[in-house]
């Protein structure tokens, strides 16, 4: 299983996050006409930071951005107060995420407009998932 | 002269293996006497004591073996251990050695390090 499909398994794990419905939690992106309140993430970058005998031993660090995208910025931030919850160490799709560290968030409030000019509130989330295979 | 990669870097104290390591480094120090003598256009010398030391940075686990061997054998009157810094394939350092060293530091949003100073003591082994 990839990185994201784990990243996912813990983004849903459990019902921590229970303002958005799974289905909602997407890696990439999110067509514009969907519903709203969704979840979006990616996987910035991997490296290994370790070294190890093994290639499975060595630990590697994910960076992540986790989008919450809600109608208004309180709502916006309160699934990523979830999200914060929800980051937690596992073992998430057959990788071992030993080390989860929140970095930060800030808010893209809603844009008011007509058509493609209106935009959702977006808060971004960014935290580091320390893992082995 | 090849290239070597660092990826199969390890170390075994006290015959605990640790893989989690971020980095080693190693010295090896030799000693010289001053033998100049009067009339020595230039110094001369005779070569006096040598020792190795080694430092690494592991990823701070208490419930890894090798991670609390190291953490005890410095908070403890502990005897030497065997050590074994292994570089990569067939490439390695290995004696008895002391933890003279043992610093874990925690920061905030990141993962806790710990580095460690060894003192090798009698002969060390390159091979």
């Amino acid at each position: 299983m990839s990185i994201e499909a784990s990243v996912r398994s813990m983004l849903t794990a459990g019902s921590t996050i229970n303002l958005v419905p799974d289905a909602r939690i997407t890696h990439g992106y999110r067509l514009q006409d969907t519903e709203l309140p969704a979840v979006t993430f990616e996987v910035t970058e991997v490296e290994t930071i370790s070294a190890g005998s093994t290639d499975a031993a060595r630990i590697r660090r994910a960076g992540v951005t986790v989008n919450c995208i809600a109608v208004e910025a309180v709502d916006a931030l309160a699934i990523a107060a979830q999200v914060r919850s929800a980051a937690v160490p596992g073992t998430y799709s057959s990788k071992a995420f030993t080390a989860v560290t929140y970095l930060n968030h800030y808010v893209d409030p809603a844009v008011a407009g007509e058509g493609d000019e209106a935009q959702p509130a977006i808060a971004v989330c960014t935290f580091n998932v320390y893992y082995t295979e | 002269m090849a290239a070597k990669g660092s990826e199969l870097a390890s170390i075994s104290y006290n015959s605990q293996l640790s893989s989690a390591i971020g980095s080693v480094s190693i010295t090896n120090q030799q000693d010289v006497i001053d033998a100049t003598e009067i009339g020595n256009a230039r110094r001369k010398y005779l070569p006096g004591i040598g020792s190795t030391t080694a430092t690494c940075e592991i990823y701070y686990d208490q419930g890894d073996a090798a991670c609390a061997a190291m953490e005890t054998a410095a908070n403890t009157n502990a005897a030497a251990q065997s050590l074994v810094i292994t570089l990569t394939t067939n490439m390695t350092y290995s004696g008895n050695a002391y933890v003279t060293e043992f610093t874990p530091t925690a920061s905030i949003n990141d993962i806790i390090r710990a580095n460690v100073t060894f003192q090798f003591t009698g002969t060390v082994t390159i091979a």
